[in-house]
């Protein structure tokens, strides 16, 4: 669905560019290199077997390193600048009295930082001249719609079903798989499109489609709530970047009907729904900008308007140009307006967000070196962190706050008890380590626990209570408990060490934690002091005993691998937690077989256990449940079901 | 031979098969290191690297259709060893260095020997044409730049190219769609 007019004229400037590959690297001289090389010949393959894909996820020693392997580590945005003095400490976010110094301050911080702005359209964008969705009819015809509407067209009562797995309990997050216990929804792998398939005792039956022209984005992510189908998108019909809610009435789901649409200005970072309240969190690069549009526009349905001067306002120090944009759409609303959605704008960008039912927090990177090459550097780089309230739908930024170090995910962070926890590793001086900060609800740093895990970073965290479990990870992985009992003192109370590294932590039940991630492997290469991730690792660690956890139990599958390895929602916690289950892939050496499938196991008296393998021909990318049958939605479209064990 | 032929031939320890298959690729590795590194010598290691690494574990392929995603996976991995290397050697990388190449180039032109010397470094190719993609490039972030590169200079599909970044095809495709549109309005 890429445009492919856009994709022709870039590869045709390449393709001209006339660029030689040296003799050099001719093959012949390839032979002649690999000549010299000790040769995998099958008779040495079968004396010292190299084991599955070492290559899938480096983990280097050497902390500068950690960013090298493209798209496996959280991408850092580099859309905040250096940030120095009081200015960013001081916490309080400025304003602007009138659009022209706004104007001034993007311009005067792109000179500053030698970013070009620049016009992708010579052309302005008018306001409300027609940019826009073209499905007004569809909107007209659109019934309105009750809930007890939505209740009569069922024939049965849909089944207990699995939602997507999330870090915030009642804080609902997006996701390419939804269901609603009788029917599932999901982004079709291949097409633009999202497919709709009801399902019962194990057999899906595709019964809708909508298309990409019903939708006027690139689906990134949905939610199911009540009778409404929310498809978020990149907008591929605006001049400039746009994210598109489109809501669609599913009363009848074998009948979409699309209600209303809302877009703001930037692309996707993230978004959650609390209730009816939808939160979208959207990145806005001023550079790609018309020269007169310099600020942030939304749309209601087909109508544009700019985000008011008092609307908008600037991380402290901030140097670089481009919006954070967070809207909060009320989704049970039959209208887009402003009266429904409440939107605002920062100056200054983001790369991860934690969200609960009150406040949201946004992180972004601040590299304190600026410049292409330091982009591989991961040295002395602060996040900023920005709270704002969401409270009943309304947008309203609190403080900021400035932190050494950076954020590995969401669940670095948590709020609870009036006080904001985020976990950072920070590599200023070279080496990397870690530190805890417990904020008040100003942003006031009130406790901290700094430099652990020195050498090591930090690969999972979770919040529990009045602890913060973390892993961190640089040849084993030791699990910290950091008690938070006393916000203004926070202790280390234990730890313990396993090979392997977890990036996701699971509560399972009262005295139990599991982890899931990776096994690794050194890799054979002497030159390199490099380990390799060589499969999927659960480890179950008991503690009940909070200074002396230990190791209950652990599996590793090796040449396996999973989405749940880099994205929690791609984990499925059965009914009552009675089991769990993943999406795998894996490659067997041995017989050259290669087998996709969801792997479910159980949490049982202190053990992992009942490990089982459900074949897809398929690649699955999501797993989830209705009822007693446990659904894999595949990335060649296809649905395949079985009864959980 | 077809591709997949040399391909699993390369996977059972066949050299020549691999250096055929290589061969069919040379080309889109050598450019897609280049506009990654920005500097001719850098890319031939990188390449020289991968190569070297592609072999010692043509083993781990998968299955042979996979091959190119696989191929470019760990070419990036050895750009950003590369890329480690240049900050070490603290020879970074800029649109301005690249400038001042072109325009010494540029300004050597006239005396062929320094043409040879400074030329050789920089091309050959069109060299304003160059400058201009790599300030196209420039205007995109890192993972914007590596997901253009895989798509028009690698020629991996979104579905390739989100195994090789862990995106979804999804959010690969719309994130390619919008830069090839940054790209696009900076050429034009």
């Amino acid at each position: 669905m890429i445009d492919n007019k856009d994709f022709d004229f870039v590869k045709e400037k390449f393709d001209g560019d006339g660029i030689e590959t040296p003799e050099k690297l001719s093959a012949d001289n390839m032979m002649k290199m690999l000549g010299e090389q000790p040769g995998q010949t099958v008779s040495q393959r079968a004396q010292k077997p190299i084991r599955k894909r070492p290559w899938f996820r480096p983990v280097v020693a050497a902390a500068a390193c950690a960013a090298l392997v493209v798209g496996l580590v959280p991408l850092m945005n580099f859309n905040l600048g250096s940030q120095q003095g009081s200015d960013a400490a001081s916490g309080e976010l400025q304003y602007f009295s009138n659009y022209d110094e706004l104007t001034s301050k993007i311009k005067a911080m792109s000179e500053e930082n030698g970013h070009i702005l620049y016009s992708n359209k010579e052309d302005s964008v008018a306001l409300g001249n027609g940019d826009a969705v073209t499905e007004t009819e569809d909107m007209a015809e659109a019934p309105a719609v009750t809930s007890e509407a939505g209740n009569a067209v069922g024939q049965k009562r849909p089944e207990s079903h699995s939602e997507t797995y999330t870090q915030v309990e009642g804080v609902d997050e997006a996701d390419i798989v939804k269901t609603d216990g009788k029917y599932i929804y999901f982004s079709s792998y291949e097409e633009n499109q999202i497919i709709i398939a009801r399902a019962a005792k194990g057999k899906a039956k595709r019964v809708a489609a909508i298309g990409s022209n019903k939708i006027g984005s690139y689906v990134e992510d949905m939610y199911v709530s009540g009778n409404k189908l929310i498809v978020i998108g990149y907008d591929n019909e605006k001049e400039d970047e746009f994210t598109t809610v489109t809501v669609f009435d599913i009363t009848d789901p074998e009948k979409p009907n699309m209600l209303r649409t809302y877009s703001q200005s930037g692309s996707l970072l993230s978004s959650r729904l609390i209730g009816s309240n939808l939160c979208l969190v959207t990145n806005d690069y001023i550079y790609v900008r018309t020269p007169s549009g310099f600020i942030p526009r939304v749309y209601y349905n087909d109508e544009m308007q700019q985000l008011p001067i008092g609307d908008i306002c600037c991380f402290p120090g901030c140097t670089q140009p481009a919006y954070t944009v967070v809207g909060c759409m009320d989704i049970s609303s039959e209208k887009s307006s402003q009266d429904t959605i409440k939107t605002k704008a920062v100056l200054g960008g983001s790369s991860e967000i934690y969200c609960n039912n009150e406040n949201l927090y946004i992180t972004g990177t601040v590299f304190n070196n600026s410049g292409y090459g330091d982009y591989w550097n991961n040295a002395d780089i602060q996040t900023n962190i920005l709270k704002v309230s969401i409270k009943n739908g309304n947008v309203k930024y609190k403080k900021c706050a400035l932190v050494q170090g950076t954020v590995n995910n969401q669940f670095s962070m948590d709020e609870s008890g009036g006080y904001f926890k985020v976990a950072v590793t920070d590599s200023a001086d070279g080496q990397d380590t870690n530190n805890l900060y417990i904020m008040d609800e100003n942003m006031k740093e009130v406790g901290c626990v700094r430099n652990f895990a020195r050498g090591e970073h930090i690969e999972a965290v979770r919040y529990i209570k009045d602890k913060a479990y973390v892993i961190t990870y640089e040849q084993v992985d030791p699990l910290f408990i950091i008690d938070l009992a006393d916000p203004t003192d926070p202790v280390i109370e234990g730890h313990v060490k396993i090979t392997g590294f977890s990036t996701l932590l699971v509560p399972a039940g009262e005295d139990h934690l599991l982890g899931l991630g990776f096994s690794t492997e050194e890799l054979e290469d002497p030159e390199i002091d490099m380990e390799a991730t060589d499969g999927v690792k659960f480890s179950l660690f008991d503690i009940t005993d909070p200074s002396n956890p230990t190791v209950a139990d652990a599996k590793a599958f090796r040449g396996m691998e999973s989405e749940v390895q880099y994205n929690h929602k791609a984990l499925l916690v059965g009914p009552n937690a009675s089991y769990y289950a993943i999406p795998f892939y894996e490659y067997s050496d041995d017989s050259d077989m290669e087998t996709n499938g969801i792997l479910t196991f159980k949490v049982q008296n202190g053990k992992l256990a009942g490990f089982h393998k459900y074949e897809t021909s398929g690649s699955v990318m999501r797993c989830i449940y209705i009822g007693d049958y446990i659904y894999g939605v595949c990335d060649d479209d296809s649905i395949e079901g079985f009864k959980a064990q | 031979m077809q591709e997949l032929e040399l391909i699993k031939k390369a996977m059972n320890g066949d050299q020549k098969a691999f250096c055929d298959v290589y061969d069919l690729y040379k080309d889109r590795m050598f450019r897609y290191a280049f506009y990654r590194l920005g500097s001719r010598p850098d890319a031939e290691d990188a390449v020289s690297e991968c190569v070297l690494s592609m072999w010692k574990q043509i083993r781990s392929l998968r299955k042979p259709g996979a091959f190119a995603a696989w191929a470019f996976r760990i070419l990036s991995s050895c750009c950003g060893k590369v890329i480690k290397r240049q900050i070490d050697d603290r020879k970074t990388v800029s649109i301005d260095d690249y400038r001042a190449e072109a325009a010494a180039a540029d300004a050597a032109a006239d005396s062929s020997d320094a043409a040879l010397a400074v030329g050789k470094d920089l091309g050959p190719g069109n060299a304003d044409l160059v400058l201009i993609l790599r300030e196209a490039l420039d205007s995109l972030t890192e993972a914007e730049r590596n997901i253009v590169l895989l798509s028009v200079v690698g020629g991996l599909k979104s579905g390739e190219i989100a195994e090789n970044t862990g995106m979804t095809p999804g959010s690969v495709r719309s994130s390619l769609s919008r830069s090839l549109k940054k790209v696009r309005g900076y050429l034009e």
